[in-house]
């Protein structure tokens, strides 16, 4: 399956293979290798989906990969998969794959959409026009799928050979190539002639007749015109925190904490004590973790529901308006609009975020991009901040983990600002971008991309934070002399030599220190210290009858160790410092070097400590505590 | 002996969580939220660049 | 005129691309000489712009407007 972003090739291949897909690499590069499977009629088969281009001119890895699979594959079927209500545009992609004579059926998806915009495709004048099969599918439904397995077992592609235009379209490809003009202006000449047989094929079997003002422009008069956008932009944020935060998020995760952290754990403890388990072992399940991993995964609901609004945003096509009414601002930062784009993906990930500024133009977009994102809130950040907000700003959970979101936002715009205009000094960036329509979002594919964005999480939860928990445990009850009381193990050591640094900040205790230093592992350990160092684990016995977990942890000195605005300043510092190690692998081999490592921990610490410690301060002198 | 079970039980689960980081590791993998994300084919949270970058 | 000085609501023909990096990019997403296109709207402060062209929509910026040549036609 190959087609141009934004025609619903996705929701067609999750509908065709549904669950059974194997999600690979594609060699040397970071770019997702979907395979699927299915059968009908006693046949077997297997799809591939392919990176969703504009064109195969090899200019980027996905172009590459897409031009190299079908190329160097013997493939018995290649379905291109065209956005009838843009048609001509997606046309292009397929008159450059007729020309390496790829063997096509060319699928119009969203027929319905087309319709309604008065745009009228004969499917028998076009499979004339260009002599290789087409069929008309409306995205998801049975009928289509059934339709389109139907072409697969039973077309024979070896009948279909390229119209006569076709034919004569590549003899005129073959002729400019081989002239004698400069490549650029050959590459020119045979764009023109590629359009020049679409215009002449859009002749033959389109009827635009009369295509009216389309519904996605009505939208775009309120949600992309003008000042009005941003401040719709705004509520629409905050909406998505309101609905993760308020409505459906926390209430399951306070559920999930009460039956972890509680239950579970009073469980375990009754269950190992009575089988007779050494008191030590009970205390490593348990405090260690159970707890560590379990204040991990409370924050799942959390998560998916975040990604779930964002999959869905992304799926409605307004995720290119946000880059659109956002340019303005990021152009004056010296980024492009375009930027926004892998920044919102920072708020699942820094890591595919980085990964994702490769899609930026100019190496100082890049650069700039990726030395910003881990400033915002990604999703191992967010259980900090729910966690603190919870309890220290209880009426006001949401605002503040939402205002959090905007410091690391309002950050990583002043850094690139700051950036651009001292160590990038080079020419300006630029800003070409599909709108495409907007579009009810299908819900099997939005699940399914939450599924997909959130179970990496889950897998965390199991393995790096499970490792950690245990060496948290270990460390902050033993010391090099043997068994200690925590305020004499290791961890109480370190935490201690780090908490120094945070006298100004108002959280100089060792525990604080311990969790920021192991933040820098994974920002989910944050969290995981916080709960076994002040966790139900120890305190879960005697606080049977008080079943509720905020009162719980409200026994366990988190609530004395902080103030509120210590606990604010504390999730500044968490907001903004030292991205975890994977995101400074990345950085390493995004912006290639290990300079760029050293310069990213060391500015972003510098700078959260600078801010959190201005936050504690200025709250202080404005009274508050 | 219950001892040693629950303590065989926690070192098989945490030889599997090392290989898991350490593979990962080894192979440039991360499994974090959306890690496999950056080229999703037509969909993916923040949107898509409307053109490959030039001469990439 | 170029593409830069469109209004909002006016339909243009391109008549020439001028050389800049974007230029095969451009021509690839269909801006064609003799390809119309219609000026949507504006993102806040009045840049980039969104046009319509061959039955779908493409924001571009001014700076890179102003190197496609354009006639108006309506």
């Amino acid at each position: 399956m190959t087609g141009n972003p934004n025609t619903g090739k996705s929701t067609i291949f999750n509908e065709l293979t549904g669950a059974r897909q194997k999600i690979g690499n594609w060699p040397g590069v970071t770019v997702d290798k979907k395979v699927g499977y299915t059968r009908y009629k006693d046949r077997a088969i297997s799809i591939v989906d392919l990176p969703g281009t504009y064109s195969v001119n090899a200019r980027s890895p996905e172009e590459k990969i897409v031009i190299d699979y079908l190329m160097n594959n013997k493939l018995d079927l290649v379905m291109d998969v065209v956005d009838s209500s843009n048609i001509e545009r997606n046309l292009f992609l397929t008159v450059q794959l007729l020309e390496q004579g790829i063997p096509l059926l060319i699928d119009l998806n969203m027929q319905d959409d087309a319709a309604r915009r008065g745009i009228k495709i004969d499917v028998k004048k076009l499979e004339e026009a260009i002599g290789m099969p087409v069929v008309e599918t409306v995205g998801r439904s049975s009928k289509s799928t059934k339709k389109l397995l139907d072409v697969f077992t039973s077309t024979v592609m070896s009948q279909y050979h390229v119209s006569p235009q076709v034919q004569e379209h590549i003899d005129k490809v073959q002729a400019i190539k081989a002239g004698s003009q400069s490549e650029s202006d050959k590459e020119e000449a045979i764009i023109e002639a590629r359009y020049a047989l679409i215009d002449k094929i859009m002749a033959q079997a389109v009827d635009m007749g009369n295509v009216g003002q389309s519904k996605s422009e009505k939208i775009d008069h309120f949600l992309a015109n003008g000042f009005l956008a941003l401040p719709i932009f705004l509520l629409i944020l905050y909406a998505v925190f309101q609905i993760t935060f308020t409505w459906i998020g926390q209430p399951i995760a306070d559920f999930l904490d009460d039956a972890i952290n509680t239950d579970f754990v009073d469980f375990m403890t009754d269950f190992l004590t009575d089988a007779g388990v050494a008191d030590w072992m009970v205390s490593l399940v348990c405090d260690g973790i159970i707890s560590g991993v379990g204040a991990v995964l409370t924050f799942v609901p959390l998560i998916f529901v975040l990604f779930f609004c964002l999959s869905f945003l992304d799926g409605t096509g307004y995720m290119a308006r946000i880059a659109f009414i956002m340019d303005p601002i990021m152009r004056r930062c010296g980024l492009t609009g375009k930027g926004v784009m892998p920044l919102m993906m920072g708020f699942g990930c820094g890591v595919p975020a980085i990964m994702g500024a490769r899609a930026l133009d100019s190496e100082k977009d890049r650069m700039v991009s990726i030395l910003v994102t881990p400033f915002l809130t990604c999703g191992a950040k967010l259980p900090i901040m729910a966690l603190f907000a919870a309890m220290f700003f209880p009426d006001n959970a949401a605002n503040v983990v939402f205002a959090m979101y905007i410091i690391g936002m309002v950050m990583a715009i002043v850094v690139a600002k700051g950036l651009g205009s001292t160590i990038f000094k080079d020419k300006g960036s630029t800003f070409l971008l599909e709108l495409p329509p907007y579009r009810v979002p299908d819900m099997k594919t939005v699940l399914l991309e939450t599924w997909d964005k959130g179970k990496g999480y889950l897998i965390k939860a199991g393995t790096i934070i499970f490792a950690a928990s245990v060496l948290l445990w270990v460390m902050s009850n033993y010391n090099f002399s043997g068994p200690a009381e925590i305020e004499d193990s290791i961890l109480a050591t370190v935490g201690s030599w780090m908490s120094h640094l945070f006298v100004f900040q108002g959280f100089d205790t060792w525990e604080a220190g311990a969790a920021v230093l192991s933040g820098i592992m994974a920002k989910e350990t944050v969290v995981a210290t916080i709960g076994i160092l002040y966790g139900a684990g120890d305190v879960s016995t005697e606080a049977e009858d008080a079943a509720d977990t905020a009162t719980t942890m409200m026994q366990t000195g988190m609530a004395t160790a902080f103030t509120s605005l210590s606990a604010f300043a504390f999730m500044v510092f968490s907001q903004l410092y030292t991205p975890c190690v994977t995101a400074l692998g990345t950085i390493k081999k995004e912006a290639g070097g290990w300079k760029w490592v050293a310069f990213s921990a060391l500015y972003m610490f510098a700078i959260a400590w600078f801010v959190s410690l201005l936050v504690y301060q200025i709250g202080r002198l404005l009274g508050f505590e | 002996m219950a001892t040693f079970i629950t303590g065989a039980i926690v070192a098989v689960g945490l030889y599997y969580a090392l290989r898991h980081v350490y593979r990962n590791f080894r192979m440039g993998r991360e499994d974090c939220c959306g890690g496999n994300c950056s080229a999703c084919s037509g969909h993916c949270m923040g949107g898509h660049a409307a053109l490959p970058k030039k001469g990439a | 005129m170029t593409l830069k000085d469109g209004k909002t609501g006016m339909t243009l023909k391109i008549v020439k691309i001028h050389e800049s990096d974007l230029k095969q990019r451009m021509m690839t997403m269909g801006l064609i000489p003799g390809t119309k296109v219609k000026v949507l709207r504006s993102a806040p402060l009045g840049d980039p712009i969104a046009i319509g062209v061959r039955s779908y929509n493409l924001a571009l910026r001014k700076a890179d407007a102003e190197n496609i040549e354009v006639q108006q036609v309506g």
